[in-house]
């Protein structure tokens, strides 16, 4: 008896005591807001965390992106049978994001933060309304006017109205005034000093400045050109921009592209008297004087494939290879040192074969820009000759013929190799070369950088100070300025590339000046769509060669005793794995709004063609 | 025991057996044809791509997603669809006609037929090819419908598969400076002739500012 009760007694004991604040304990892996906003380091890697999230549009984490335009084909399996442009194509919509984003900043103004000094505080509200700012303009481009929720954080709780979280699509012009004056504001809060931003990774002053230029200046080109496409416009102008409004905005843009040259803080590259190697250079090693803002990448931790996937073959460190190649359009594009027309010779007025002693003399005196971005037949990379040979030809009853192997393969009979390991070839091997150049701008010079298991660490350039000149020539082109000046622009990233300066300007010499000037940096899609051009160029014809991929086939020639035996002849043929030519239609120049966004909210009017 | 293991088996098999099909529809059995049409006549229009469609929308559902019914070269459209009462539309552009807000509403019950009634901007007649050695000639004559928008090309071309237009082609002939309706188009398919193993012909009409044309409603088989 009395041991029972010594067990209850330390039964209640036990009850009375062992669960207290049991189901009350703070979580171990939530932070809480006064947690973060209090802590620096805390700051800063959610602050990462939002520059993470807005790669968009055509980069380099994702090769078959170039695929799509004009600058490369599919190179690697079978044929791309792509037709169409799809209605979702490259649109952004991150509302979660930019939820995200009003959550940081209500906490950095709040009064948690309020142990960083001011400066600091203010440098951070910068960088993440810039950030916003910047998925806005991703929108903007992509869908047109698309709400603007301002600041506000919202919260749903059983019972809310969710009408009043629906808000309706501003005009198109509304949100780039938005993102317009949200970048004036910006670049008063960021610091000047690129000196400090390692790898211009992060959104400094300029960066702000050149996303105002940027965003006005495709305000103004939409509002003075989308009388090409009447209807392409919504009628509450959620797409369209009146056309009154066009001067305005490239003043807009021709100021603030003047504030970040008269700055002096960006200069254009041009260090190296190699011009092709300056050009490589320029964009592709980390801290290039002229690279404003930039998606940095590093070893170990943070890599992509894109050496790794479109390095040439003899190159390689993997199996990967070729996914995607140039074509030999966006090779034609960039001109001659001294003649503007860029086709490469090979054949004469006749028609005939022109013989070439050695492969890289068919590219004798191109635009030396040709070499940092593209590898052509002879030229090298790593120190090492990258030789693209399709096959041998030889004569037989005075005609020429061609024979073809496997890549790699030779044959003594036809005086060594016939095909190149490099390619190109028209069969649907993997990782096999199909249009007889290599992408070289942002491929990484690391031997290890085109493994598999490594990745690259080379960054992709978002802004650079060339764009800026280009910006300042446009606008002031357009605004009717002295065409001495326009010329000026153009003739500082024309001399910095080694090739002849204009005196004339037209808006068709910048278009192709930002062709080949801004290859693979995701600016040909949307300069094609703000001008209204792209439904022209890439018109569905499959014999219009602007809308059609190329390729360019180099044979030796095999004929001991003949004088141009060993000699090179080249094949323009068309790409045989981009099956269809581009097809820009009306609808593309605004991607479509999705169904599922409709339904959450009604207010939220279609796009044209829609 | 073994009795009830057996009972358990029995019993299982049977479930097995019928618990299925409650839950399942049957497959959409009824079908749309129809032709988008003008007096009546069909409209010839670009077949290949997946260019030219309508828009089914069915009310009554808290989702909602078009179904798009894609219209081949000589103008007419099939659609596979459970019963019921759908909504017809052409989206805004996306046809050589006049875009215009108007629904049709369509009772399927069984395999039905409905044409599609547009505003064409403008019609193609009295279409004639005339192959002459290596000369294809094509003649029609323009109607003006609608003349809000003007013609930007018209042309003629032909093809080693049935489906021509605007981008599957292997030979064609523009002339962007129409005048006057009669049009005469003449194209030299020589060196088509000789490397096809058939060739179809088709003439048809651009018209600004719309990604699609006006085709004639059939091709011509030429060799």
């Amino acid at each position: 008896m009395k041991r029972l009760h010594k067990t209850l007694i330390c039964a209640l004991l036990f009850f009375g005591t062992s669960c207290s604040k049991f189901l009350d304990r703070e979580s171990q892996a939530i932070l809480t807001d006064d947690q973060i906003y209090s802590d620096l380091n805390m700051v800063n890697s959610l602050l990462a965390n939002f520059y993470g999230r807005i790669m968009w549009g055509q980069n380099i984490t994702d090769s078959y992106s170039y695929t799509l335009l004009d600058e490369a084909g599919v190179s690697s399996g079978g044929p791309n049978n792509l037709q169409n442009y799809d209605d979702a194509q490259w649109r952004v919509y991150d509302y979660t994001l930019i939820r995200n984003l009003n959550q940081f900043l209500a906490g950095i103004r709040s009064e948690q933060a309020a142990s960083f000094d001011p400066n600091t505080r203010n440098t951070l509200e910068g960088e993440a309304r810039f950030i916003r700012a910047w998925t806005y303009f991703n929108m903007c481009r992509s869908l047109g006017g698309m709400p603007i929720v301002g600041d506000e954080v919202f919260e749903y709780q059983s019972g809310t109205d969710v009408t009043t979280m629906q808000f309706p699509r501003s005009t198109e012009a509304g949100l780039y005034d938005y993102i317009i004056e949200e970048c004036t504001q910006i670049a008063t809060m960021l610091p000047d000093d690129p000196g400090t931003n390692t790898n211009a990774a992060r959104a400094n002053k300029w960066a702000a400045l050149t996303l105002k230029a940027r965003a006005a200046l495709y305000a103004a080109s939409i509002a003075k050109y989308n009388y090409k496409t009447p209807d392409v416009r919504t009628a509450g102008n959620e797409v369209g921009i009146p056309a009154e409004r066009a001067s305005e905005y490239y003043q807009i843009a021709y100021d603030a592209a003047q504030e970040i040259i008269v700055g002096g803080r960006y200069r254009l590259h041009d260090a190296n008297a190699d011009k092709g190697r300056n050009f490589y250079e320029a964009i592709c090693e980390k801290g290039s004087p002229e690279v404003i803002w930039a998606k940095d990448y590093i070893y170990p931790g943070q890599t992509h494939g894109f050496t790794n996937n479109n390095i040439a073959s003899s190159v390689r460190g993997d199996i990967d290879a070729n996914i995607m190649t140039p074509i030999l359009n966006l090779v034609e594009a960039f001109e001659y040192v001294n003649d503007r027309n860029g086709t490469l010779k090979t054949t004469n007025a006749s028609g005939e074969y022109i013989y070439y002693d050695n492969p890289e003399d068919l590219f004798k005196d191109k635009d030396p820009r040709l070499y940092g971005t593209v590898i052509y037949s002879g030229a090298d990379f790593r120190g090492m000759t990258i030789t693209y040979q399709a096959g041998v030809k030889y004569l037989e009853n005075g005609r020429w013929e061609t024979i073809t192997a496997s890549p790699g393969a030779s044959n003594a009979a036809y005086g060594g190799v016939i095909t190149s390991i490099d390619g190109p070839t028209t069969n649907s091997d993997q990782y096999v070369n199909k249009t007889g150049f290599n992408v070289r701008k942002f491929i990484d010079e690391n031997r290890d950088a085109s493994t598999r298991g490594r990745g690259s660490d080379m960054w992709f350039v978002r802004m650079r100070y060339a764009e800026v000149l280009m910006i300042a020539a446009e606008a002031a082109l357009e605004l009717g300025r002295p065409q001495s000046e326009v010329a000026g622009y153009i003739n500082q990233i024309r001399g910095r590339a080694g090739i002849q300066e204009l005196t004339q300007i037209s808006l068709q010499d910048i278009i192709q000046e930002r062709r080949v000037e801004f290859a693979f940096e995701d600016h040909r899609w949307w300069d094609l769509k703000r001008l209204r051009v792209a439904h022209e160029i890439w018109n569905g014809d499959a014999n219009n060669y602007a809308a059609t991929h190329y390729a360019l086939f180099p044979y030796r020639i095999y004929a001991p005793g003949n004088p141009n035996h060993g000699k090179w002849v080249f094949d323009k043929q068309r790409a045989s794995h981009s099956l269809y030519p581009r097809n820009f239609r009306y609808q593309n120049y605004y991607s479509f709004i999705d169904q599922g966004w409709i339904n959450s909210n009604p207010k939220m009017v279609r796009n044209p063609y829609q | 025991m073994k009795k009830l293991i057996t009972t358990i088996q029995i019993l299982s098999i049977l479930l097995v057996l019928v618990s299925c099909g409650k839950d399942n529809y049957d497959a959409p059995a009824s079908q749309l044809r129809g032709y988008a049409t003008y007096n009546g006549q069909p409209i010839g229009v670009r077949g290949s791509n997946q260019s030219v469609y309508l828009q089914l929308w069915q009310d009554g559902y808290p989702l909602k997603t078009p179904i798009n019914v894609y219209l081949t070269q000589d103008g007419s459209f099939a659609a596979q669809l459970f019963d019921g009462t759908y909504k017809l539309v052409s989206t805004n552009g996306n046809g050589p006609w006049v875009s215009k807000q108007d629904t049709i509403i369509v009772q399927i019950s069984g395999n039905t037929s409905m044409d599609y009634p547009v505003t064409p901007y403008y019609v193609l007649q009295n279409i004639q090819y005339q192959l002459d050695n290596d000369v294809l000639r094509a003649s029609f004559d323009i109607i003006g419908v609608e003349e809000s928008r003007g013609v930007e090309y018209v042309s003629l071309m032909v093809n080693d598969t049935k489906f021509v237009d605007f981008g599957q082609q292997t030979g064609r002939i523009e002339n962007r400076d129409v005048d006057g309706n009669h049009i005469v188009l003449e194209l030299n398919v020589g060196s088509q002739l000789q490397t096809s193993k058939a060739l179809f012909a088709r003439v048809g009409l651009k018209i600004n500012g719309i990604t699609e044309g006006i085709y004639d409603p059939n091709t011509v088989q030429i060799k």
